[in-house]
């Protein structure tokens, strides 16, 4: 009976896989959009290009913490188990990242900014991971400078 | 297609900007790597086969950032850093970025 139920609450939480593919969708079909309306050139370089007369320069960030649904992290143990690459844990840290930079970009129109410049990224790890699999969440800071 | 981590390209001047471009993976060792990094883990040395897993996914990282910089059109990535996320035990995280541009050769005075 107990282990009926212990594979109840298993299922139940693989199920929540079916949330998390249509956040991860509605996430995309989000970004896709505001990606579009955002006409900002971004580089990592130190200077603007084409080079524009700065007047005035703040530093902006976008921060992000994702996590990966229940199903995504089980399918990872398998891929674990053989080798190879992961896609559909891939795909939350790129969304992650995406959004980080978007924020990113976002506060720098809000600046009044022509261009950002300097942009880097960093990732860090928060939470507790159960045991040996489990991605906890992950936090993505995007940093860089807007000018204008 | 040139790749440096360099803000400029010796001998060009950068003419265009692309854009930003970026490239990523996660990729595991199967199970047998990770019960022998374990032992190794043990008497100490290098990991071998964690390094070839980093090595294999710095690799497949920068090849998709050098296919988006393609797609933009770009003849050259400047500033390429590297950076990577711990998001399951096994697993390696390698993600590349850096400025796709156009650029020509720096013609002499």
């Amino acid at each position: 009976m107990e282990a009926l139920l212990q594979l109840l609450i298993f299922g139940g939480l693989l199920s929540l896989g079916v949330f998390g593919f249509y956040r991860e969708r509605a996430h995309l079909a989000d970004l896709d959009e505001r990606e579009a309306a955002v006409q900002l050139p971004t580089s990592t370089l130190h200077a603007p290009i084409p080079a524009i007369v700065v007047t005035n320069a703040t530093m902006v960030t976008g921060n992000v913490v994702q996590a990966a649904d229940y199903l995504k992290t089980f399918l990872f143990t398998f891929v674990a188990l053989f080798g190879g690459e992961s896609q559909s844990l891939g795909r939350v840290l790129v969304r992650a990242r995406r959004e980080a930079l978007l924020r990113a970009q976002e506060e720098a129109i809000a600046f009044g900014a022509r261009a950002l410049v300097n942009v880097r990224f960093e990732t860090s790890t928060m939470g507790q991971k159960q045991g040996n699999r489990g991605i906890a969440a992950t936090e993505v800071v995007c940093h860089g400078t807007a000018v204008r | 297609m040139i790749v440096v981590n360099t803000e400029t390209v010796p001998g060009h001047d950068i003419i265009g900007l692309k854009g930003l471009v970026q490239g990523s993976t996660i990729r595991a060792k199967h199970l047998g790597r990770d019960i022998g990094a374990g032992l190794k883990n043990l008497v100490g040395g290098e990991l071998t086969g964690y390094t070839e897993l980093l090595s294999e996914s710095r690799k497949q990282a920068t090849e998709r950032m050098i296919a988006e910089a393609e797609a933009l059109g770009a003849n050259a990535v400047v500033n390429v850093r590297f950076t990577t996320a711990s998001v399951a035990a096994g697993a390696a995280e390698m993600y590349a970025y850096g400025t796709a541009v156009t650029i020509s050769r720096t013609i002499a005075e």
